[in-house]
């Protein structure tokens, strides 16, 4: 509703910046929180910048005072555990806990499908895909937001917290990165080392699409309680996608297919290696992470479109267009690139 | 049209053409220069002027073999008699004259080739594959080093066209190196130049050995170097991409092209190992060509020939495609407008050094 005050924690991040630009767009009343938007300036007159750590539930309390709704788009996150305890479950509960005590109409919460072990194949909904809350096999980011969405929900349940979460998959777009490392390890800015085969469709979805998913999710009823996947409807392979940049920007990109077992052996080696080299900070990392790297499981996200109305992209040649133009220079008339050879 | 020291080379090139073109005359005001020629090549007919030349045999196509001075005026009288021209470097010797002969050709409907030989080196037409291949990504930095030693210069008579005034020699020898950065970035749309190694010719000619320049392209930037009377030939240029490098020694005729390669660590070591791998390649071959031209059992083997060849063939297949030549009048005229450029610019440097006016 225009007017309406809106907290957005993250607001200054990637999908938090054109979730802010649509709400602003929409006549609300945007109050953005990070972590570095001290010294910003806002540029519309609906927008407000203030400095704010979910970690810090004081501040989360003042902030989230007089919103209708709250946005958690914050990330997270540090080398140890503790920090994924203190900055990303901590910091869920912390806002939470904010918007129960003033009443906030409704919390959206941005996770992640790394919450998800994505190996396996076939397709799945979001009632059939549980989270990896309790694997120690998985990287601390994946358990860190697995947690927190199981925080969430218990507060949902319990206390009639008003939340709604989403899992936004590979997300594109302007704002972000042309080369997204689900696609692979970057050797350098043009060589891509496959997580997998690159032969499975990857679960691409544009930032855009995100953030309208997001604004929808304001003021759709009867859906507090619910979490959403969100993947487009255009989803090439990480080869096809290599080779779309490649085709864009003519430049250089190559994608080297690896399988899992011999990049997950080629960590191990290392893992190893720093062991014995009794390294400090060495740590683990299990073989279901990389298998749910490859993002081989196709996420169905019907949900989203029947309870939010949501429709992504589904042209191909746009979605390319917004995922991959907005990186690339114009390539001159002229240029060798574009000659026919002799 | 001219008997001269490139028209062999040029005869040369027609003659491994020789299914799809047949050369009909020669022409020069030297009438016994052009006779021992067309008796060299058997070629039907001979004449001592233009005009009766194309008149009598009608030509398709005229190679302009002449002293750049008369390239413009030559270019327009084979145009304006229905012939297609094919014209050394210069294409011509001011842009004024360019856009004379070029629209003129236009509307004849005719095609002009220049023959900027240099980028049709197997070694750089290999570098111009890479690019297209998008091997190299955007160039963005391109250097070209031409070296040359000219007995000539030091003992003299000081002849030549070249000699006759101090910017000439940039006309005469500029569009080797000058052609690269226009054929790879575009247009030269600024110039910086210093030179040095000044002399005075036995004719009294103010004459500069050594020619730096750095140019702003339309797509990148480059500088060339332009030395004559130097004791060592050297003709190589260095392309800098946004996702590789490439070296290309015009005189071997070898191609390296260094690139990013997926070993991280490694690249040097696999970049090292695949470009080692190419020149030996490449120098066996050259010497191959060498031995059997010597033996007689193929032509010759001249660096030169085989760009020239490769020029002159790509400019037939143009004609035949019914399309216009790579080099054609724009590109001769881009590579004008550079030496024009260098040439301006070289005189405002000598004009700063000096603290007085200096000018072509």
């Amino acid at each position: 509703m225009p007017g309406e005050r809106i907290v957005v924690i993250g607001g200054a991040g990637f999908i938090g910046k054109r979730l802010t630009s649509m709400l602003a767009e929409g006549g609300c009343h945007v109050v953005v929180v990070s972590r570095s938007a001290g010294a910003r300036r806002s540029t519309s007159p609906r927008v407000e910048y203030c400095f704010g750590s979910v970690s810090d539930k004081e501040r989360m309390l003042q902030i989230v005072a007089g919103a209708s709704v709250v946005y958690d788009l914050s990330l997270g996150g540090g080398p140890q555990w503790e920090d994924y305890e203190r900055e990303v479950i901590g910091g869920a509960t912390n806002v939470a806990r904010a918007c129960l005590e003033h009443g906030v109409r409704r919390l959206i919460y941005t996770s992640t499908t790394a919450a998800l072990y994505l190996g396996a194949r076939g397709s799945v909904t979001e009632e059939r895909l549980g989270n990896e809350a309790g694997r120690s096999d998985r990287g601390m980011y994946s358990r860190g937001k697995s947690l927190s969405e199981n925080v969430l929900m218990e507060l949902h349940r319990n206390e009639k917290l008003p939340v709604v979460i989403f899992r936004p998959a590979v997300v594109l777009g302007s704002g972000g990165m042309m080369v997204h490392a689900a696609l692979g390890d970057r050797v350098n800015d043009i060589c891509i080392l496959g997580w997998g085969r690159g032969r499975t469709p990857l679960p691409c979805v544009l930032v855009d699409d995100v953030a309208r998913a997001l604004l929808l999710a304001k003021d759709t009823p009867g859906i507090d309680g619910l979490t959403f996947n969100l993947a487009g409807d255009v989803r090439p392979t990480a080869a096809e996608y290599v080779a779309a940049m490649r085709e864009r920007t003519l430049r250089n990109f190559r994608f080297y297919p690896r399988s899992i077992l011999r990049i997950y052996g080629g960590e191990l080696s290392r893992y190893l290696i720093k062991e014995i080299a009794r390294k400090p900070g060495n740590s683990k990392v299990g073989y279901r992470d990389f298998k749910s790297g490859a993002l081989v499981t196709q996420l169905d996200c019907s949900l989203a479109k029947q309870k939010l109305g949501w429709q992504p992209v589904s042209n191909r040649e746009e979605f390319f267009r917004q995922a991959l133009d907005v990186f690339v220079k114009p390539i001159p008339p002229g240029d060798v690139r574009l000659e026919a050879p002799d | 049209m001219g008997a001269g020291e490139i028209s062999s080379t040029h005869i040369t090139a027609l003659k491994a053409l020789a299914d799809c073109v047949d050369v009909v005359a020669v022409c020069d005001l030297d009438l016994a220069k052009a006779r021992a020629f067309q008796q060299q090549n058997g070629i039907p007919a001979v004449f001592a002027s233009l005009g009766a030349m194309l008149e009598e045999t009608r030509p398709n196509v005229v190679h302009v073999l002449l002293p750049p001075p008369v390239h413009a005026s030559a270019s327009e009288t084979c145009l304006s008699a229905g012939s297609h021209v094919f014209v050394e470097k210069p294409f011509c010797l001011s842009l004024e004259e360019c856009h004379h002969v070029r629209a003129l050709a236009k509307r004849e409907g005719l095609q002009i080739g220049v023959n900027h030989n240099l980028t049709f080196m197997p070694s750089f037409l290999a570098l111009l594959d890479a690019i297209r291949f998008c091997r190299l990504g955007t160039l963005e930095q391109v250097q070209v080093i031409f070296t040359i030693p000219m007995p000539s210069l030091g003992s003299g008579p000081h002849t030549q066209w070249m000699f006759s005034a101090t910017e000439r020699l940039l006309f005469e020898l500029g569009p080797h190196p000058l052609s690269i950065p226009c054929r790879l970035l575009g247009r030269v749309t600024r110039a910086s130049t210093a030179v040095s190694g000044e002399m005075k010719l036995s004719n009294g000619t103010r004459f500069f050995s050594n020619w730096q320049t750095s140019l702003v392209c339309e797509r990148g930037n480059a500088q060339c170097t332009l030395a004559v009377g130097s004791g060592y030939f050297a003709a190589a240029v260095h392309v800098i991409g946004q996702d590789a490098e490439a070296l290309v020694d015009l005189r071997r005729n070898t191609f390296q092209l260094i690139e990013k390669t997926r070993y991280l660590r490694a690249d040097d070591m696999v970049n090292g190992w695949t470009n080692a791998y190419g020149l030996v390649r490449r120098s066996l071959s050259n010497f191959k060509a060498y031995a059997m031209g010597a033996a007689g059992l193929c032509p010759p083997y001249l660096q030169q020939n085989l760009s020239v060849n490769a020029s002159i063939a790509a400019f037939y297949r143009a004609l035949a495609a019914g399309r216009t030549p790579r080099i054609d009048g724009a590109e001769g005229t881009a590579v004008v407008e550079a030496c024009e450029m260098v040439a301006d610019s070289a005189f405002a440097f000598l004009t700063n050094q000096e603290g007085r006016v200096v000018a072509g």
